[in-house]
C-alpha cells in the first residue's frame, strides 16, 4: 500500500507541477461567462443558466484533465522509460497500475471541489443562498470522473496518447447514449444486430446513472438510491476496468 | 528447490511444467545450485525471437548462458547489437524471454521480494524532471522499503558522494546528461542493494564521472555486492571485472574470469622512435615488421613482449632514440576481438567495436615523458 501511495503523490505532484490546476482558471472563467453575459439574456432564468453551465463546466473540465493527463500517464512513462526505473524496484506492475490511478483521481478531486466550492459561491453571491441541489449534483457526477479516469488508465496502458484521447472521449459520448444502446437492441430485428448492441450497452459505461445536472439546476434534488447504486456501480465498473488494465500492462514489454 | 519463472523447453519451445524443468535442466546447472550458494543472476540458454521487416523472425539472443556470482564483478560486453541491453532487460523482466530460464537469487524476476535485493541504472537514464534530485531518491528509497531517516541520511550521502549536493533541491529538467547518470547510479543504491545491475554506466560521463563510476563499483565489490554491467569500455572491464561474458550476434562468444582470459595472452606494444637512421623503415618492413611514420617519428608494432624488448635493444644498439613505448591492444581486448571476429560480428575501431581509447592514452600517459634508454613496461 506504501508503494502505491508513493506513485499515487508522485502522479499528482506531477499534475501539480505541469500546473494541471490552471484548468481551474478555465472553470472560473466559464462561470464568469455564464453569469455575467449570458444570465442577464435569460429573462430572468440567469440563475438556472448559471446552475447548468456550472454542472456541465465541472464535469467537462474534468474530463478534459482526464484526457489530456490521463491518457498519457502510463504511456508517456514508457515512452521516456522512466517505468525502467520504477519497476526496477520492488513493486507490481498492478501496483503502479493503481497508483497511477489513484494520484490522477486525488488530482481530479481536488480540482473537482475546488470547482464545486466555486460554483455554490458564484451561486450564493447571485442571491441562490446555499443550493443542496447542486452540491449533490455535482457529488454523484464525481462518479463519473472516477469511471472515466479508470477509462482514460485502461486506454493509457494499450494505447498513444493520442488515440487513448480519442477512444476516452468516444466511450464517454457512448456512456451517456447506454439506454438508447439498451432501447435499440431490444427494437432489432436482426439478431446479431440486437446481441452486438446488447453487448455494446454492457461494455460502455452507463454515465447517464451519474447525470442529475439538469434537474438540479431546476432545483429538483436528486434521489438518494442514485447515491448507492451510482457508488457500487462506479466501484465495480471501476474495478473492472482497473483489473483490465493490470492484466494488459503486466503483459507489456519495455524495450 | 524451485523454479518459478516460466520457461520454454528450448528444443521443443513448448512450455513444460515445473517438474519438468528441474528434470530436464542440464547436469551442470542442477549441480552448481544444489551444492554451491545460488548465483545472484543466473541465466541459462535464453532465446529471444522478434518480428522484424515483413513479419520475418529475428532472433536476437541465440541461447545465451551467463552467471553473475556472489561478491564479484562481472562485465557484459559486446559490438552495438550484440545482445547486452536484451539480455539486461530480460534479467530484469522488462522483456520475456521466447525461451531459456532466468533467475535472481534462485527465484523469478517477476517476484518483487528478489527485485527487493537488486538495483539497476538503465542505459542513457532519464527520470521524472520534475522532481528534484532529493525528491527522485526520496521516492526510490519509499519503493524499496527504506525507512525515511534511512532515505534522509543515505539521500545526502549519495548526493554528497556523486557530487550532487548543490544540485539536490534542483529539478531534474535542468540537469545535464552527466548529472542524471550518476544519480541514476545514486537512485540504484539508495536501498543498499546485494546486486547492482548497470547497463552502460560510463556512458556520458566526463573522466571524473568516469573515475566517480569506478571507484563506486570498487567499493561495492569490497563491500561483497554482486555487480553485473554492460559496458564497451575495455580498459574499465579490465580494471573492474573478476569475469567477462561477451556476447556477439546474440550468442555467448567468450567467457571466464579476466585472469584466466588475459593469462597466456600478450598484448600487442607500439614503439615510437623519434631519432629515424634512413633506412631503418624499410629495413623494418622488409623483416616483416609492421611500421607506419608520424610527422618525423616511426610507429613499430611488436606482436608480443618479448619482440617488443628485442626489438627496443636492437634499435638503441643502432643508435636510434626510444621516444615511447606503449601497449597497442590490452590482452582482454585482443581476445575480444578475436572472438568476435570469430563469430563474424563486427570487432573493429569502428562501431559496434569497443571503445579502447582510454586505454592507450592511459598507457600513452604513463610511458611518456619519454623513455631515451628503455622501457617502462
Amino acid at each position: 500500500m506504501t508503494r502505491i501511495f508513493a506513485i499515487a503523490i508522485n502522479t499528482w505532484r506531477e499534475a501539480i507541477r505541469d500546473r494541471i490546476y490552471l484548468a481551474l482558471l478555465g472553470f472560473a472563467a466559464l462561470l464568469i461567462l455564464a453569469s455575467q453575459v449570458l444570465s442577464p439574456l435569460a429573462l430572468g432564468e440567469g440563475t438556472r443558466i448559471t446552475r447548468d453551465f456550472g454542472l456541465s463546466g465541472l464535469v467537462l473540465v474534468s474530463l478534459l484533465v482526464t484526457i489530456f493527463v490521463g491518457t498519457g500517464l502510463v504511456q508517456k512513462e514508457i515512452e521516456r522509460k522512466t517505468v525502467m526505473t520504477i519497476l526496477s524496484k520492488p513493486i507490481g506492475r498492478g501496483e503502479f497500475v493503481l497508483g497511477k490511478y489513484l494520484g490522477l483521481l486525488m488530482t481530479l478531486a481536488v480540482i473537482f471541489i475546488a470547482m464545486t466550492a466555486l460554483l455554490l459561491a458564484v451561486l450564493a453571491l447571485r442571491g441562490d443562498g446555499f443550493n443542496q441541489p447542486v452540491l449533490l449534483a455535482a457529488l454523484l457526477s464525481l462518479g463519473e470522473i472516477v469511471i472515466m479516469t479508470g477509462v482514460a488508465i485502461f486506454f493509457s496502458t494499450c494505447t498513444s496518447p493520442m488515440l487513448s484521447g480519442m477512444m476516452t472521449l468516444a466511450v464517454f459520448v457512448a456512456g451517456h447514449f447506454t439506454a438508447d444502446l439498451n432501447a435499440f437492441a431490444e427494437q432489432a430485428a436482426s439478431p446479431l444486430l440486437a446481441g452486438l448492441t446488447a453487448a455494446l450497452h454492457w461494455i460502455f459505461p452507463n454515465l447517464e446513472l451519474f447525470n442529475a445536472r439538469n434537474a438540479a439546476a431546476h432545483g429538483v434534488m436528486p434521489e438518494a438510491v442514485r447515491f448507492s447504486l451510482g457508488a457500487g456501480y462506479a466501484l465495480l465498473y471501476t474495478a473492472a476496468i482497473l483489473l483490465g488494465s493490470i492484466v494488459i500492462f503486466r503483459r507489456r514489454e519495455f524495450r | 528447490m524451485t523454479f518459478i519463472h516460466p520457461i520454454h523447453d528450448t528444443r521443443t519451445s513448448k512450455r513444460v511444467d515445473n517438474q519438468t524443468r528441474v528434470t530436464n535442466l542440464p547436469k551442470s546447472l542442477s549441480t552448481v545450485t544444489a551444492i554451491g550458494p545460488v548465483a545472484p543472476v543466473s541465466v541459462h540458454n535464453l532465446r529471444r525471437y522478434y518480428r522484424g521487416r515483413w513479419g520475418k523472425k529475428v532472433e536476437a539472443l541465440k541461447g545465451v548462458s551467463l552467471e553473475a556470482p556472489a561478491g564479484q564483478v562481472t562485465g557484459l560486453l559486446g559490438p552495438n547489437g550484440a545482445g547486452k541491453t536484451t539480455t539486461l532487460r530480460i534479467i530484469l523482466g522488462m522483456l520475456r524471454a521466447s525461451s531459456g530460464i532466468v533467475r535472481l537469487f534462485g527465484g523469478s524476476v517477476n517476484d518483487p521480494a528478489s527485485r527487493k535485493r537488486l538495483g539497476f541504472l538503465t542505459e542513457q537514464p532519464y527520470f521524472y524532471d520534475y522532481l528534484t534530485a532529493r525528491e527522485l531518491l526520496d521516492l526510490c528509497g519509499v519503493l524499496c522499503d527504506v525507512a525515511p531517516a534511512d532515505r534522509r541520511r543515505r539521500s545526502g550521502y549519495w548526493l554528497e558522494r556523486m557530487g550532487l549536493s548543490h544540485a539536490a533541491d534542483l529539478r531534474l529538467r535542468k540537469f545535464s546528461k552527466g548529472m542524471l547518470q550518476r544519480l541514476g547510479l545514486a537512485q540504484a543504491l539508495i536501498h543498499e542493494p546485494e546486486l547492482v545491475i548497470l547497463d552502460e554506466p560510463m556512458s556520458g560521463l566526463d573522466p571524473l564521472g568516469r573515475s566517480l563510476v569506478r571507484d563506486v563499483i570498487l567499493e561495492l565489490k569490497q563491500r561483497g555486492a554482486t555487480v553485473l554491467f554492460s559496458s564497451h569500455v575495455l580498459p574499465d572491464v579490465e580494471t573492474l571485472c573478476d569475469r567477462v561474458t561477451v556476447v556477439a550476434g546474440g550468442s555467448v562468444v567468450l567467457e571466464g574470469s579476466v585472469a584466466d582470459l588475459v593469462a597466456d595472452t600478450d598484448a600487442e606494444f607500439e614503439i615510437v622512435v623519434s631519432q629515424v637512421s634512413p633506412g631503418l623503415a624499410q629495413a623494418l618492413s622488409a623483416r616483416g615488421i609492421a611500421v607506419a611514420t608520424s610527422g618525423s617519428r616511426l610507429l613499430i608494432a611488436a606482436p608480443d613482449r618479448a619482440a617488443m624488448n628485442r626489438l627496443v635493444a636492437e634499435l638503441i644498439r643502432d643508435g636510434a632514440e626510444i621516444a615511447a613505448v606503449a601497449p597497442r591492444r590490452s590482452p582482454l581486448e585482443q581476445r575480444f576481438l578475436a572472438a568476435v571476429r570469430q563469430a563474424g560480428g563486427s570487432g573493429g575501431m569502428h562501431d559496434g567495436g569497443p571503445d579502447t581509447s582510454d586505454a592507450r592514452t592511459a598507457a600513452r600517459a604513463t610511458v611518456e615523458p619519454v623513455s631515451r634508454t628503455g622501457t617502462d613496461q
